[in-house]
């Protein structure tokens, strides 16, 4: 736990234009773990759903003006360079606003960037677990000036997962459609 | 031959300065007005244009309004340590000679409950109200999502404004 936290401070403390990935020299990588979510569709996702293949993983939420959008349509450019190299690589869209980001809602909004993309919602206290596990930040903000009535401030990383599920690296959301096919190319047996 | 050119120029000042209303005008063009397309299953859409204050006083954006949207606001990005925050803006401003370039991943046009998708090719109003009440009237046209405007360079401000 003293390690996990420590791992986290460094890592929020990274640069997000620097690309390294955080802390491999601890042996153990800290990012990722279980989940049980929903998609679109209104099935029941797990992590095991990917055993096996390689998980292209984004957080975010579909009030999000242009960071979100750019971020996905870059992810699906990205596999669209890979080709059949990248057949094994699952795009997956997890929602930081469970609460207005319902079921069919998600579905619609992953259908934008591709049959690939697996948009997935949850209960929030699902959110927060598959959130903490990915090291992800957000937090609701309330804005009584904006008729949004709160805005979802949260971390903006690309995460690659191996077929084991454990962590390979991540890419910040400014990444080229270019660098970042290359950098998952890297990680691919 | 005078007599022709200055309607010319008349014509010209009242497109760039649409519908600006108070004989004393705000100066303010409003250029490269766009706005991508908006996503299936999204209940918020996003416009950007440039700004250009060419009078003589700072201009400070009190209100916007379009038909395409319940409501329009003018919202900024803050990415922080890797966090991204969006913000409303109250009170936009900008200096005499000054420039604000609204664009993907930075400052940007709210257009939250859309009362229709808008599509590609679509063009839409929207209008900017100053302090000075005068108004200012543009056209958007929808685009299709630019993927480059906001890739791997640094987000610039070129903008003061106030919270």
């Amino acid at each position: 736990m003293v390690l996990g936290l420590a791992g986290l401070g460094a890592y929020i403390g990274l640069d997000s234009l620097n690309v390294r990935p955080p802390l491999r020299s601890q042996g153990e990588a800290l990012i990722g773990g279980d989940f049980t979510l929903m998609d679109g569709a209104g099935n029941i996702v797990t992590n095991r759903d990917f055993a096996g293949k390689y998980m292209l993983v984004y957080f975010g939420f579909t009030h999000c003006p242009d960071i979100c959008p750019t971020t996905l349509l870059v992810m699906r450019n990205a596999l669209d360079r890979l080709g059949d190299g990248g057949r094994d690589v699952i795009p997956i869209f997890i929602t930081v606003d469970p609460e207005r980001d319902e079921v069919t809602t998600i579905g619609r909004y992953a259908k934008n960037f591709g049959d690939r993309l697996v948009g997935l919602t949850g209960t929030p206290e699902q959110i927060r677990t598959v959130a903490d596990a990915y090291k992800i930040y957000y937090q609701k903000v309330e804005d009584k000036d904006s008729s949004m009535g709160y805005t979802v401030d949260h971390s903006s990383f690309i995460y690659l997962m191996g077929r084991d599920g454990k962590y390979l690296t991540h890419f910040p959301h400014t990444i080229s459609e270019k660098n970042l096919a290359e950098g998952i190319r890297n990680h691919l047996e | 031959m005078r007599g022709k050119i200055f309607p010319l120029l008349l014509a010209f000042f009242s497109l760039s300065i649409a519908h600006a209303k108070a004989p004393d005008h705000t100066g303010v063009m409003v250029m490269n007005a766009r706005a991508p397309a908006s996503l299936e299953g999204a209940r918020v859409g996003v416009a950007y244009a440039t700004i250009m204050n060419h009078g003589a006083k700072a201009v400070i954006i009190t209100a916007l309004s379009s038909p395409v949207a319940k409501t329009v606001e003018f919202h900024e990005h803050v990415h922080e340590n890797g966090v991204m925050k969006m913000r409303r803006v109250a009170s936009p401003r900008i200096s005499p000679g000054g420039t604000m370039v609204l664009k993907p991943g930075g400052l940007h046009f709210m257009l939250i409950g859309l009362t229709a998708p808008l599509t590609e090719g679509q063009k839409f109003p929207l209008t900017i109200t100053f302090n000075s009440g005068e108004t200012v009237s543009t056209e958007f046209t929808t685009q299709k999502p630019d993927l480059q405007a906001g890739a791997e360079s640094p987000m610039q401000q070129g903008h003061d404004h106030q919270h």
